[in-house]
């Protein structure tokens, strides 16, 4: 049976999908060791509260001068007073960018762009997060139906959407990257 | 005297039991604890801003990216 189910996926694609499977529970397996390393010591974990911590310095510039920040052994609260915003660890983007990872890591071609492009989608996806995160702190500060909509529908969409978009345009970037890098 | 003082004590008492209902508690429970005033409503937590949510609909798509990348490559080939 399995031999059959072989004969009809395209060539490579097995080797692919046993790749990004393993490449994936490894990573979510160490990430989860480190969460339990950290909820031992009673503290929070590191990601979560850097970007929570940048998201507070976001908001800040982005005018809201009482924003308060703090964080606590589940997450990290940020806002104004009545108005604040619960970063947990889900919250944090680290998972997606896993996924992101171990897709690069199944379709391996080159060690030294797969890095790269590891090293920058990781990057860019907690970035985007932190802009997230202080989007979202400014729209419950100005109240209305923004917040909800924001949060429901634009970032996930988009953040979800860039991802995928990424891995359709990685043949460029691989092509970009071997004659430039 | 004395039976003045009694049958007074005996009329207070009855008029007091008199107008207890039946399953009222003896003197209105006086002495118990009265109920005091619920505590105020504690504000409502701030609300989560979750990412991973489509966690497993993101490894489905890069599921079936790959799938297209190599079907393609297959075409090609």
């Amino acid at each position: 049976m399995l031999h059959t189910i072989k004969g009809e996926l395209p060539s490579g694609f097995l080797r692919f999908a046993i790749r990004f499977s393993i490449a994936l529970l490894v990573l979510l397996t160490v990430y989860k060791f480190y969460l339990w390393f950290t909820e031992q010591k009673e503290d929070l974990d590191w990601i979560t509260y850097q970007v929570s911590y940048l998201s507070h310095r976001f908001a800040l510039a982005l005018g809201i001068a009482d924003c308060e920040f703090s964080c606590f052994m589940d997450g990290c609260r940020i806002g104004v007073e009545g108005k604040m915003i619960n970063v947990l660890e889900g919250c944090n983007g680290i998972k997606l960018a896993f996924v992101y990872i171990a897709y690069l890591i199944g379709v391996n071609e080159n060690n030294r762009s797969t890095l790269i492009q590891s090293f920058i989608g990781l990057i860019l996806i907690q970035l985007f997060n932190v802009f997230r995160i202080g989007m979202l702190v400014m729209l419950i500060y100005h109240g209305g139906d923004m917040y909800f909509f924001f949060i429901k529908y634009i970032f996930g969409v988009f953040i979800y959407g860039s991802i995928i978009v990424l891995w359709l345009l990685k043949p460029v970037v691989d092509r970009y990257l071997n004659r430039h890098v | 005297m004395k039976k003045i003082a009694f049958s007074l004590v005996m009329l207070i008492s009855m008029s007091v039991f008199a107008q207890q209902k039946k399953d009222e508690p003896i003197m209105d429970n006086w002495f118990a604890k009265k109920p005091t005033a619920p505590p105020p409503a504690s504000p409502p937590p701030p609300p989560n801003v979750p990412l991973d949510g489509g966690l497993v609909a993101l490894i489905a798509a890069g599921g079936a990216v790959g799938y297209k990348k190599y079907k393609d490559r297959k075409k090609t080939v």
